[in-house]
């Protein structure tokens, strides 16, 4: 599905960022104090005929808001979505309602989607309405053809949308945005609020409907199944950018980006006899508001490389790591160490015993320097408090994934990774890259 | 989990077989979507399902809402006796005297037996003098100008009841327009038009409207624009409310999706929507614009003087209340206007409240009262329908 040698694709993503404004209040607005959450951070993307792109990630991660504002539903801050060579972003709002005729959207929740008093055949209709397409008897047969084609009897026409189940309100909602007879649908999550043998209904019904009229789609799920099962090209979304894309089977096997395996090894899997490694991520998707700095997945990545002054195993380098960002963030040391009302009365041994608890830290570290590094660190946290620990933390265990922020690097294949450990200059034993900076 | 053993009965493959972390080792048959669909057809839904869907409070579509109201509403005797009451008043003061368009009588019954302004003793007989009491000839008395109380009590509906369903149309729609605008939009335009409203709100209602009366004078249409005036604000604070959650919904980014211009969507998708609060607080504002005309008039800022309203019939009959002459007091001259003023407003408030009930309170955001929408525009956001 790659090169078509239609060499323009259908719709192309250009550095698209959105960002909402969550200052709260009117005081805050006046002192300035603007908070702007980043959903969606810089992400390029082509969507090339007859194509399924499929996006996936966590909850939280942006998926919604890039949908949207691929279609201008949310205003993008910057960046530009081109559609047959014109940039949408540039287009006035007349011009954009005439451009809806291309580009439709399906939504994810298809109860909320429905107006509650239109009937299904104005449901259908309304597209139809709206861009002055079809009136009178003509618009009545259209309406009966659209639900046919999504597999409703167009006997059903008068009816309310609470008369419908959820998969039958799924299809009413695909029936509207096949009404205009659109080039691009955005699915946003179209199966996941329904049952299991509905989701596979819809998705065969959404595969026929690109076979027949020739459709692309952008597809947004979080279930890696459905994504896989749909999709030709894959995008791996964390956090308000892409961390991986490609092929579908070049994202589904190795080598991967770290978010990705994590996703697919949280895959369940019928086979009793199934011994693969559940890889489990900590915490929830930072906020977006402050995403962190350098690579956005090292605070969760089991993968994060080590400082390459200590010669920790990944494990044990994670949990450090852990040890530093939650000192970063905590009020006090009693969030730092095992269930203890005031952890600091406590001797220093039992003290230190604690934090190490806490965390799932080896007596002594392997390393000689960096056990020095965290036992100066737990001695400030024991005498001195949580903020001299954290300064002492920081500025001991540093991750290069801290530091640097990946770009994609061509895996080869169409196949993009965007994580320092696909970097061919990076040299991770002594920590520099292939100029010799750090 | 053992890999052979005690559960003999395992399929050949599933104990030969040597543990794995490659997926899709077992195909699981059965549940490829085309038997699913074969399953269960289409076919197999019945209107029943639906209905269910729809009274289960999760979900129900509004159209259901509104016939479930109309039931609920016919099964509250006091409501539809209320109704009765209302609707006999209005078909009585309607056909007590002929009503005549551009000359011809579209209207020819007449159960007043006079004419309200006619002066008995002046044109039908010498003998009545004012403040007669009743009478089988004049069943309410005559008045202090010598006219038929009874006469003037029937047309006099025609003007209160009137401009209450006048008022209360012209500001409930305005209201309307104005809240969908404004919680639509949001922002600056909300801030701006919702100061608006705050503006109107500062001066009390009837004082407003007194002075409204008083620089244009008297007069039905003067009336109406004074209690229009800042009776809107209390709709559009209330619709404005409920819009900023109706427009949250994805239904109406739906319809921006298909390319419906802002005035589209309001008009089929959000205000239609809002419309269940508002009906409640439209019903019960009828009987409180009703009794503030009566006030106005009978502050003798309403109607012409000699016009058989029911408030300005008070006022004229004022002085009695105190003493009439001859030391007695003619009770007829003010308590039949008066009961017709009570019992129209009481019978109004009461088919409020039988909406409200109907409609649901909790779901349209109008609490008890009446009044809620007004102080706690916030309710509306609440409902927590369709999620």
């Amino acid at each position: 599905m790659s090169d078509d040698g239609a060499g323009e694709p259908v719709l192309r993503v250009e550095g698209l960022k959105a960002h909402y404004d969550s200052t709260d209040g009117f005081l805050d607005r006046l002192l300035g104090r603007s908070r702007r959450v980043k959903a969606v951070d810089g992400v390029s993307l082509e969507l090339r005929e007859g194509e399924t792109l499929g996006i996936v990630g966590e909850s939280g991660c942006g998926k919604t808001t890039l949908a949207r504002s691929v279609l201008r539903l949310i205003e993008p801050t910057a960046g530009s979505v081109y559609h047959r060579g014109e940039d949408l972003t540039a287009l006035s709002s007349a011009e954009l309602r005439d451009r809806r005729r291309d580009l439709q959207y399906v939504f994810q929740d298809p109860h909320s989607s429905l107006d509650p008093r239109l009937t299904a055949g104005d449901v259908v209709g309304e597209p139809l309405d709206v861009h002055g397409l079809a009136t009178g008897a003509e618009r009545e047969d259209r309406v009966r053809e659209l639900l046919e084609t999504v597999g409703l009897s167009p006997s059903h026409a008068n009816r309310y949308p609470h008369e419908f189940s959820g998969g039958q309100r799924q299809r009413l909602g695909i029936a509207r945005a096949l009404a205009v007879d659109p080039e691009v649908i955005v699915c946003d999550e179209p199966v996941s609020a329904l049952d299991a043998s509905v989701q596979a209904q819809v998705l065969n019904l959404l595969a026929d409907l690109q076979a027949e009229f020739g459709l692309s789609y952008v597809f947004i799920a979080h279930d890696l199944r459905v994504i896989e099962h749909v999709s030709d090209r894959v995008a791996v979304m964390y956090l308000g950018e892409f961390v991986e894309r490609g092929p579908t089977e070049a994202v589904f096997d190795p080598p991967y980006h770290p978010y990705t395996e994590a996703l697919l090894s949280a895959i369940p899997e019928p086979d009793p006899l199934w011994e693969g490694d559940g890889i489990r991520l900590d915490g929830t998707v930072p906020s977006p508001i402050d995403p962190p700095s350098g690579c956005r997945f090292h605070t969760r990545c089991p993968r994060v490389i080590p400082d390459a002054d200590y010669d920790l195993r990944p494990e044990t380098w994670r949990t450090v790591m852990d040890l530093t960002l939650r000192a970063a963030e905590a009020d006090d040391a009693a969030s730092l160490t095992a269930a203890r009302p005031d952890p600091t009365e406590a001797p220093r041994e039992t003290f230190d015993g604690l934090v190490r608890e806490e965390f799932d830290l080896p007596d002594t570290l392997p390393d000689a320097a960096a056990e020095e590094a965290l036992g100066e660190a737990i001695d400030a946290l024991h005498d001195e408090g949580i903020g001299a620990a954290a300064a002492l933390l920081d500025s001991a265990f540093t991750s290069p994934c801290e530091r640097h922020r990946p770009p994609e690097y061509e895996l080869g294949g169409d196949h993009g990774i965007a994580c320092l450990r696909y970097d061919d200059g990076f040299d991770e034993e002594a920590g520099t890259f292939a100029d010799g900076s750090v | 989990m053992t890999e052979d053993g005690e559960r003999g009965t395992d399929s050949e493959e599933l104990r030969t077989r040597r543990r794995t972390d490659e997926r899709g080792r077992i195909r699981v048959t059965g549940f490829d979507a085309d038997r699913v669909r074969d399953r269960d057809p289409l076919s197999a839904w019945s209107e029943r399902d639906g209905a269910d869907g729809g009274t289960d409070g999760t979900n129900g579509g509004a159209d259901d809402r509104w016939r479930r109201g109309l039931r609920r509403f016919r099964r509250n005797r006091s409501a539809m006796a209320a109704l009765a009451v209302v609707a006999a008043m209005a078909l009585v003061s309607l056909l007590a005297r002929p009503v005549e368009v551009a000359g011809v009588v579209v209207q020819p019954f007449a159960l007043a037996p006079y004419d309200p302004t006619t002066i008995l003793y002046l044109s039908v007989d010498p003998s009545v003098s004012p403040y007669d009491p009743p009478s089988p000839r004049f069943p309410m008395g005559v008045d202090g100008a010598g006219r038929d109380l009874f006469s003037r009590v029937l047309v006099g509906g025609r003007y209160s009841i009137s401009i209450g369903f006048v008022v209360v149309g012209l500001t409930a729609s305005f209201g309307l327009v104005y809240g969908a605008i404004s919680g639509y939009y949001g922002g600056v335009v909300d801030e701006v038009m919702m100061r608006v409203v705050d503006v109107v709100f500062a001066f009390p209602g009837l004082v407003l409207a007194l002075a409204v009366v008083a620089t244009l004078g008297g007069g039905y249409w003067q009336l109406v624009a004074a209690f229009s005036l800042f009776g809107w604000a209390g709709y559009a604070r209330l619709v404005r409310g409920e819009v900023l959650s109706i427009a949250e919904r994805e239904y109406v980014l739906a319809a921006k999706v298909i390319g419906a211009r802002d005035r589209t969507v309001i008009r089929r998708h959000v205000a239609p929507n809002a419309l269940s609060p508002l009906v409640v607080l439209a019903s019960l504002d009828v009987g409180s614009v009703v009794i503030g005309v009566a006030a106005l008039g009978f502050l003798g800022l309403g109607m012409d003087p000699s016009t058989a309203e029911w408030g300005t019939m008070l006022d004229a009959t004022r002085e009695t209340l105190i003493q009439g002459p001859g030391g007695e007091i003619p009770w007829w001259a003010t308590v039949y206007p008066g009961g017709a003023i009570f019992v129209f407003v009481l019978a109004m408030n009461v088919i409020g409240d039988g909406v409200n009930d109907a409609l649901d309170a909790r779901e349209t955001g109008v609490g008890r009262g009446g009044r809620g929408g007004r102080e706690d525009r916030g309710d509306g956001r609440e409902r927590g329908d369709d999620r």
